[in-house]
């Protein structure tokens, strides 16, 4: 390779590599902005300092039922029976447990707000329930 | 969360392990889908006892490392006619690029794997500069292996709180291809010199 050639492609290295560096700050630069507005560092003390166990969740995390969540992994998450939302909720769908809350929702027309409160009121019962 | 993570997270969760190596695997080739994020919350599900983190690590690494030697061949075969005969002629760029990559194809490839953006663009290059395929593949298995860890391995420790902690996903992967690219620019200049 001449020296000139050398040179030239020494060059779009270094300019590419300097468009790189650029970009992977502006995305850092985001993540620290997420990070802050996550809230990440208190959380993380929270999460220390509380010292979760792995395993079923209390009824006090019915907060953390999200609408992509399925009917499956609420009752492993909580620990309930197979059958237990499909009969609080009256579930007819033939596809429970497996299908999310969001999609249960839009087939019934249902706002997806609701539903999950209705979820969690029928997790909250269960755990109170059972103790 | 966005519509797109929602979607992939029910998706996840009816089909388990085969929509995991599914997901990844598009994402290697040319979707961007926030698959960091979705590693995060695969870690989460495991520590839940939800997925097996092992078939979890598994199906995300292989589906990673299949994803990118797909695009790898598709650039090698068909990059040249498809770009070569209507770009590189005219633009002299292409040329200088392409031997730019082939230089430095390996770390190239390893840091690559770390920001979501850059794995198709680089396997694009490493396909149209003709890199070879053992380079190819060993900073992708060696990127891949690094990069489908950790994002597990952050969600299973903090569990259900991995909501709160996704933010930091973008910050580590920056961080260490900012570290390679840094390294990387060094190198090149004391080349120079």
């Amino acid at each position: 390779m001449s020296e000139k050639k050398e040179r030239k492609l020494l060059g779009v290295a270094i300019i590419s590599m300097i468009v790189a560096a650029i970009i992977l700050s502006a995305v850092l630069v985001v993540g620290v902005r997420r990070v802050g507005r996550e809230n990440s560092i208190s959380s993380f003390r929270e999460f220390i300092s509380a010292r979760r166990v792995r395993g079923p969740l209390p009824a006090t995390d019915d907060d953390l039922i999200r609408s992509w969540m399925t009917f499956d992994y609420i009752n492993h998450l909580f620990s309930l029976p197979v059958n237990y939302l499909k009969t609080e909720l009256n579930v007819n769908d033939s596809r429970y447990p497996n299908i999310s809350l969001y999609e249960y929702g839009e087939s019934l027309s249902t706002s997806t707000v609701s539903l999950l409160d209705t979820v969690r009121s029928a997790v909250l019962k269960a755990t109170t329930t059972q103790q | 969360m966005n519509f797109i993570l929602s979607g992939l997270l029910s998706f996840l969760l009816v089909y388990k392990y085969p929509a995991l190596f599914f997901a990844v695997l598009l994402s290697a080739i040319f979707l961007p889908l926030p698959i960091d994020t979705t590693l995060v919350a695969v870690g989460a599900f495991a520590s839940q006892g939800y997925f097996s983190v092992s078939i979890a690590y598994t199906a995300a690494f292989l589906g990673n490392v299949i994803g990118d030697v797909t695009s790898y061949v598709i650039w090698k075969r068909y990059g040249k006619a498809i770009i070569r005969e209507r770009y590189a002629k005219k633009y002299r760029f292409f040329s200088k690029l392409e031997e730019y990559v082939r230089k430095y194809a390996g770390p190239t490839v390893f840091a690559s794997r770390f920001v979501g953006v850059f794995g198709p663009i680089v396997n694009f290059l490493c396909g149209y500069g003709q890199v070879r395929f053992k380079i190819f593949i060993l900073g992708s298995i060696s990127g891949n292996a690094v990069d489908t860890l950790w994002p597990i391995a952050v969600g299973y420790f903090v569990g259900s709180s991995w909501e709160n902690f996704s933010g930091l996903v973008g910050i580590f992967g920056a961080v260490i291809a900012l570290i390679a690219v840094v390294g990387a620019l060094i190198r090149v200049y004391l080349e120079k010199k």
